[in-house]
C-alpha cells in the first residue's frame, strides 16, 4: 500500500495558481522530497495533503484514507503526523500544556520520551513566548511524531534553524525514517533532500515537472566548478562536465591570456582533480550549486525575483 | 463505529471544551460577579418601599407593579434582567465566540489543532459546549445569589418565577453563540468578528422594539422575555421559545457547513 497516492491534484486561489495536475506516489517507508523554490506551490501541496485546503480537482489517498471523505480524513490523522512550516501556538501556554493537549487528542504514547530526545524537556514548563526558534520548532516536531505515525508530512522543517539545530533535526528524521516512518518533506534546501530523501519531486510554478532519485541531486549529482587558468582549455578533457563556459578575463602577463572557466561537474572529484592538475591553475572553487542554478542546469530556467521561475 | 473510537472522540471533545472553558472562565466569572454585585445593591436598597417612595414616586409605582403573588421584588431588578443580563451576556457570548473562532483561523492555531485526529465539526461543537457550560454556570451562580438575596432581605418570590427568569434567556443565548460562530467563520480578523457579532446581537435584540409585529420580532428576547409579566403569571408559549431555538439550529448548521468547507491559509 502506498503512503500517499495523489492523482491529478489541482488547487487554485481564485485566478491565482496554487498547484496544477500534481500526480505522485510515496511508497510505504519511503522518504520523498518535494523540492522547489519559494512560491512554487510546496505549501499549497502540503496543506492540501493535510486536508486544511480542499483540492479543486483530483484525488488524494493517504495511508489508505480517501481525503474526500470527511470522516476518513479525520481517521487518517491517527496514523499521520504533520509539521506545518510555521506552527502557530497560543504562546501564553506552556509547551507541556500543548503537548498534553495533543497527547490526549492523539492518544499518543511517546509524549514523555520525545521531549527528552529532542532536548526540550527543560523548557516545557515555560510559556511558549519565551522559546527560541529551535525550541518552537522541536516542540512542533514532538507534536508531529508523538503518536508514532507511519507517515509524517513536513513543510520547510528546517526554516529558521541554525546549523547545529539543523544537524540535530536531520539526525532525528534519519532515525525515524530508519525505524520505518515514511516522510514527505517539502523544502527548497538541496542539502536536506540530498541527505534525507529516497526520491525527489521537483515542483515548478505549481507543476510537478520531474521525479528523480535522491542520489542524483547535488552535491552527489553535480558541483559548480570555477577556475582560472593561463592555458588553453580543451573541453574534451572534462568527461563529466556540462555547460562549460570560458571567459577571457584579461592578460595575466604579456602574451599570456587568462581564462575563467565555469562548468557543472557530475563526475568523481578525484578525476576532476587529475584533469585539473594538467593545467596551470591560478584560482579554483568547487561548491554545491544553489537551487536556482540546479533548476537552470536541469530545465534551462532562471528564478525570478518573486521566487517563481521562468524559461530562460 | 467501534467503542474505542467513540470513546476517543468523546475524550477529545471534552479536552477541547475544557481548553475553551479555561480560557474564558475569568471573563465569565467577572460578568457573573459584577451582575451579582448589582443585584445585591438593588436588593439592599430596593426592598424598603418607604425608602424608595422617598426617592421618587414613580419608583413606588414600580414596586406596586412588581408585586408578585408572594411579595415585592426590588425595583429595577426586572429591568436589570431584561436589558442588562440578557443583552450583556448575549453580546459577550457572541463576541467571544466570534473573536476566538476568527482568531484561531487567522493566526493559524486552528491549523495546528487540526493536525490532531479531530474533525472541524468537533472543534465547533467544543466551542459551543464550552460557551453553553459557561453561561449555564453564570446563570446558576446568579440565580443562587438571587435566591440568597431574597432570603436575606426576606423577599419571598415564587420559585417557579425565579426559575423562569433565569431559564428563559437560554434560547436567546443559544442563538447568540451560533451567531458568533457564524460571524467567526466569515472573517479571520478577531476584533472585526467580535464587533460585528456584538452589533448583530444588538440588532436582534432591538428588532423586538423596532419592528413590532414583523416575523423578525419572533427571534428577539423582548418578544417573550419580560420578567415583570412572568411575575404576574403570564405564561410563555412553546412557539415563543421555539422560534429562537429553530433559528439557532439553522444558523448553527450554516456555520458548520461554512467552517467545514473553509480553506485555511
Amino acid at each position: 500500500m502506498s503512503s500517499i497516492d495523489a492523482e491529478s491534484v489541482t488547487k487554485r486561489y481564485g485566478s491565482t495558481r496554487g498547484i496544477a495536475d500534481v500526480t505522485f506516489r510515496v511508497g510505504s517507508g519511503e522518504s520523498f522530497g518535494i523540492l522547489g523554490p519559494a512560491e512554487s506551490g510546496k505549501t499549497t501541496l502540503v496543506r492540501t495533503l493535510m486536508g486544511v485546503q480542499r483540492p479543486d480537482t483530483g484525488s488524494i489517498t493517504i495511508e489508505g484514507h480517501d481525503l474526500d471523505d470527511r470522516s476518513s480524513r479525520t481517521e487518517m490523522k491517527r496514523s499521520v503526523g504533520f509539521l506545518p512550516s510555521s506552527p502557530s501556538f497560543d504562546t501564553s501556554r506552556t509547551g507541556r500544556a500543548v503537548l498534553e493537549q495533543h497527547a490526549t487528542l492523539k492518544a499518543a504514547d511517546r509524549s514523555d520520551r520525545l521531549p527528552v530526545r529532542l532536548d526540550i524537556s527543560t523548557v516545557l514548563d515555560d510559556p511558549i513566548r519565551t522559546y527560541d526558534d529551535r525550541d518552537r520548532r522541536f516542540l512542533s516536531v514532538a507534536l508531529a511524531f508523538m503518536h508514532d505515525p507511519s507517515l509524517v508530512i513536513m513543510d520547510e522543517p528546517f526554516t529558521a534553524l541554525d546549523r547545529t539545530a539543523r544537524a540535530e533535526l536531520q539526525s532525528f528524521l534519519e532515525r525515524e525514517h530508519e525505524a520505518g516512518t515514511s516522510l514527505l518533506l517539502a523544502t527548497s534546501r538541496l542539502d536536506v533532500v540530498n541527505r534525507l530523501c529516497d526520491r525527489v519531486g521537483v515542483l515548478r510554478n505549481g507543476h510537478l515537472v520531474d521525479i528523480r532519485p535522491g542520489e542524483s541531486l547535488p552535491p552527489n549529482g553535480g558541483r559548480r566548478v570555477r577556475f582560472i587558468t593561463t592555458a588553453k582549455i580543451d573541453s574534451s578533457d572534462f568527461n563529466h562536465a556540462e555547460r562549460i563556459s570560458t571567459t577571457e578575463t584579461g592578460l595575466a602577463a604579456e602574451n599570456d591570456e587568462r581564462t575563467t572557466v565555469e562548468l557543472f561537474y557530475t563526475g568523481p572529484l578525484s578525476e576532476l582533480c587529475e584533469r585539473l592538475s594538467s593545467y596551470p591553475i591560478e584560482d579554483l572553487t568547487v561548491e554545491p550549486p544553489t537551487l536556482a542554478s540546479v533548476l537552470a542546469e536541469w530545465y534551462g530556467v532562471r528564478l525570478t525575483a518573486s521566487g517563481g521561475d521562468q524559461l530562460a | 463505529m467501534a467503542f474505542g473510537s467513540r470513546l476517543v472522540e468523546v475524550i477529545s471533545l471534552l479536552e477541547l471544551t475544557r481548553q475553551s472553558l479555561r480560557a474564558w472562565r475569568s471573563e465569565q466569572a467577572g460578568i457573573a460577579l459584577g451582575f451579582a454585585g448589582l443585584l445585591a445593591v438593588l436588593f439592599m436598597i430596593g426592598t424598603d418601599p418607604t425608602q424608595l417612595r422617598g426617592v421618587a414616586s414613580p419608583l413606588g409605582e414600580r414596586i406596586a407593579s412588581n408585586t408578585t403573588r408572594s411579595g415585592p421584588l426590588p425595583v429595577y431588578v426586572p429591568d436589570l434582567y431584561q436589558f442588562g443580563w440578557t443583552l450583556v451576556v448575549g453580546v459577550y457570548i457572541a463576541a467571544r465566540v466570534a473573536t476566538a473562532t476568527a482568531r484561531d483561523i487567522g493566526d493559524g492555531t486552528l491549523e495546528l489543532l487540526l493536525t490532531a485526529p479531530i474533525s472541524r465539526t468537533r472543534v465547533l461543537r467544543a466551542r459551543l459546549f464550552a460557551m453553553v457550560f459557561g453561561f449555564v454556570g453564570m446563570t446558576v451562580f446568579v440565580g443562587t445569589v438571587f435566591v440568597a438575596l431574597s432570603v436575606l432581605t426576606e423577599t419571598t418570590i415564587d420559585p417557579i418565577v425565579v426559575w423562569m427568569i433565569h431559564a428563559l434567556p437560554v434560547p436567546f443565548f443559544l442563538l447568540c453563540i451560533v451567531l458568533g460562530l457564524f460571524v467567526g467563520t466569515i472573517t479571520d480578523r478577531g476584533r472585526l468578528a467580535g464587533l460585528a457579532s456584538g452589533l448583530l446581537v444588538l440588532g436582534v435584540f432591538a428588532i423586538g422594539q423596532l419592528s413590532p409585529g414583523s416575523p423578525l420580532e419572533l427571534i428577539s428576547p423582548l418578544y417573550y422575555y419580560d420578567p415583570v409579566a412572568i411575575m404576574h403569571g403570564t405564561s410563555v408559549t412553546a412557539q415563543q421559545i421555539g422560534v429562537p431555538i429553530v433559528v439557532a439550529l439553522i444558523v448553527g448548521g450554516l456555520s458548520r457547513l461554512r467552517f467545514n468547507r473553509l480553506d485555511l491559509s
